[in-house]
């Protein structure tokens, strides 16, 4: 008769324990299309996702007319154009704009080349730091920047300070790269910059990965999250306490670690681009204040050939989207497919847009379309 | 005695089945892993610039009994076709002009086309847009431009320019 109680316990438990983990997993995914049209522009660079007046917008830069453009997500209307003066993004290569950020109308922090500024929403300038040694030939040892369009700039209101990425100006893809520390935080009150200390994971410097070498961050209060593109493990790094963390949120969609590459590759730019092709790679990290939860973007890898003969290349990926708790434990996973440009993502009330990749170029081609569209991917967490 | 031992055998049946069907996940993915390492291949750019002929064979009705120089530019690429790498590929231009001369773009690209027809001035060339993306199934998509040259629907010689 024990025995029989022990055992309907030890079932009834193990029954609960399944239970609980698939409960914890029941998320629903909805798609919706959506888009933007957008006028005047030619080229998609910087973008930022902000909402004013309970309106959700796009700022977007357009480098045709030297404006940083908002552009309605409900109503696609223009309700604010803000044209950079020229002495901030002048009409040559020299001192490009790397990344904007759009706090309030007096407080749009613009970071360029050579060059760190403030300016208002009538285009006066208010503040500007001249960075990164434009008078030497080179580029110094330590680089402050948008490294490759993934890591935008971000004003800390309450500390009054700037985040933004660090690289070594001149390593090119030698492995030193890797001994630069990623992240920097400009202090506005003592005019100077702040290495934060967070290094590449070990195995950047202990083999060649490739071109995996983006780092990609969200903000969460005192937390800046930060995916390095060969690592499951998700850096965090807490201001407060100047503490590094790492916990482990693996994609179930992952079959095997990045594989390093052959050193003898560092300057063939085929066989690191089938490289990518080839490795599981992780990407953008976005914290979804509504539902408390993150978003973690994963392409899944795939070989370079078929087995019918045809090939793949980098946009035959498909996309996964991580549904992450405040902890980082992975709660769900979805595939999502092909044919987004994921970068282009950012979270509303209405939930999580990805940009779609519906004209057939690359980031940096001009947009054959006045018209950009979206998934919206609504999750309800039951 | 008995009904303890039907006891424990339900017990361990029933946790193997929880056990298992908590880790089918697990175990479906690891499944995959082996069938995706038989296609670990990559050296293999010979191979795939043969593919240059049935391309231009079937998807753009082109015979290639005779010879012909063909240059794929990655106009989809990344800095691909700036007018300096655009250069580096004239810098060969006697070679090209020895025979037919074909341009593939992946996609249409009016700078390029402006391009060509300023350097190459009156000298016959044809371009041709793969609208149907069938260079990259093909694996005639790459990072660098590349010139080929084909006689008697053979590769006589490949170069990729940097």
């Amino acid at each position: 008769m024990r025995f029989t109680q022990f055992f309907l316990t030890v079932s009834v438990c193990l029954l609960f324990v399944c239970q609980t983990a698939s409960k914890r997993i029941r998320i629903n995914y909805s798609e919706y299309p959506d888009s933007v049209m957008l006028k005047g522009f030619d080229e998609l660079s910087q973008f930022q996702h902000c909402c004013l007046n309970g309106h959700d917008y796009l700022i977007l830069y357009n480098k045709k007319n030297r404006c940083l453009q908002l552009v309605g997500l409900d109503t696609s209307h223009l309700p604010k154009s803000i044209l950079l003066p020229e002495i901030i993004v002048p009409n040559n290569q020299l001192n490009v704009l790397k990344s904007f950020y759009y706090y309030k109308p007096d407080s749009i922090f613009l970071l360029n080349s050579f060059s760190l500024s403030i300016i208002d929403s009538e285009g006066t300038l208010k503040f500007k730091k001249i960075i990164n040694a434009p008078e030497m030939n080179e580029w110094p040892a330590v680089v402050y920047g948008n490294f490759l369009d993934v890591f935008p700039i971000y004003f800390d209101a309450r500390r009054n300070q700037l985040i933004l990425r660090q690289h070594c100006g001149p390593c090119g893809n030698a492995q030193i790269f890797f001994d630069t520390n990623v992240l920097a935080i400009y202090d506005f009150k003592k005019d100077a910059f702040i290495d934060a200390e967070v290094p590449f994971p070990d195995k950047y410097k202990k083999s060649y990965l490739g071109d995996a070498i983006l780092v990609l961050r969200e903000i969460n209060n005192d937390s800046i999250i930060l995916n390095f593109q060969a690592d499951p493990d998700v850096t965090i790094f807490n201001r407060e306490k100047m503490l590094l963390s790492y916990v482990t949120a693996r994609s179930g969609f992952q079959k095997s670690d990045l594989k390093p590459l052959d050193t003898g590759y560092r300057q063939d730019i085929n066989r690191r681009s089938e490289h990518l092709i080839r490795n599981p790679l992780y990407l953008k990290i976005l914290y979804d204040k509504y539902l408390k939860v993150y978003y973690r973007l994963f392409l899944e890898e795939i070989p370079l050939k078929n087995e019918d003969g045809s090939y793949n290349d980098f946009f035959d990926k498909s996309l996964v989207l991580m549904v992450l708790d405040e902890n980082f434990n992975v709660l769900s996973e979805k595939r999502l497919g092909n044919g987004y440009l994921w970068n282009y993502s950012f979270v509303t009330s209405k939930g999580l847009y990805i940009m779609k990749n519906n004209f057939e170029t690359l980031l940096i081609k001009k947009i054959h379309a006045s018209k950009i569209s979206f998934d919206r991917i609504v999750i309800s967490i039951n | 005695m008995h009904r303890k031992l039907v006891l424990i055998v339900l017990l361990l049946v029933s946790t193997s089945i929880l056990y298992t069907s908590c880790l089918e996940k697990k175990s479906k993915a690891d499944k995959t892993v082996n069938a995706d390492k038989k296609n670990d291949d990559g050296d293999d750019y010979d191979e795939r610039i043969e593919h240059v002929v049935p391309y231009l064979n079937q998807m753009q009705k082109i015979n290639t009994d005779d010879c012909k120089s063909i240059v794929i530019l990655q106009t989809n690429k990344c800095n691909s076709c700036t007018k300096e790498k655009l250069d580096l590929i004239f810098s060969d231009v006697d070679k090209i002009r020895q025979t037919p001369l074909i341009f593939i773009l992946h996609d249409y690209d009016k700078d390029v086309n402006d391009y060509l027809s300023q350097k190459l001035g009156d000298i016959s060339f044809k371009i041709l847009i793969d609208s149907d993306r069938q260079l990259s199934k093909r694996g005639l998509s790459f990072m660098k431009n590349v010139s080929i040259n084909i006689c008697q629907s053979r590769v006589i010689n490949w170069k990729f320019y940097q």
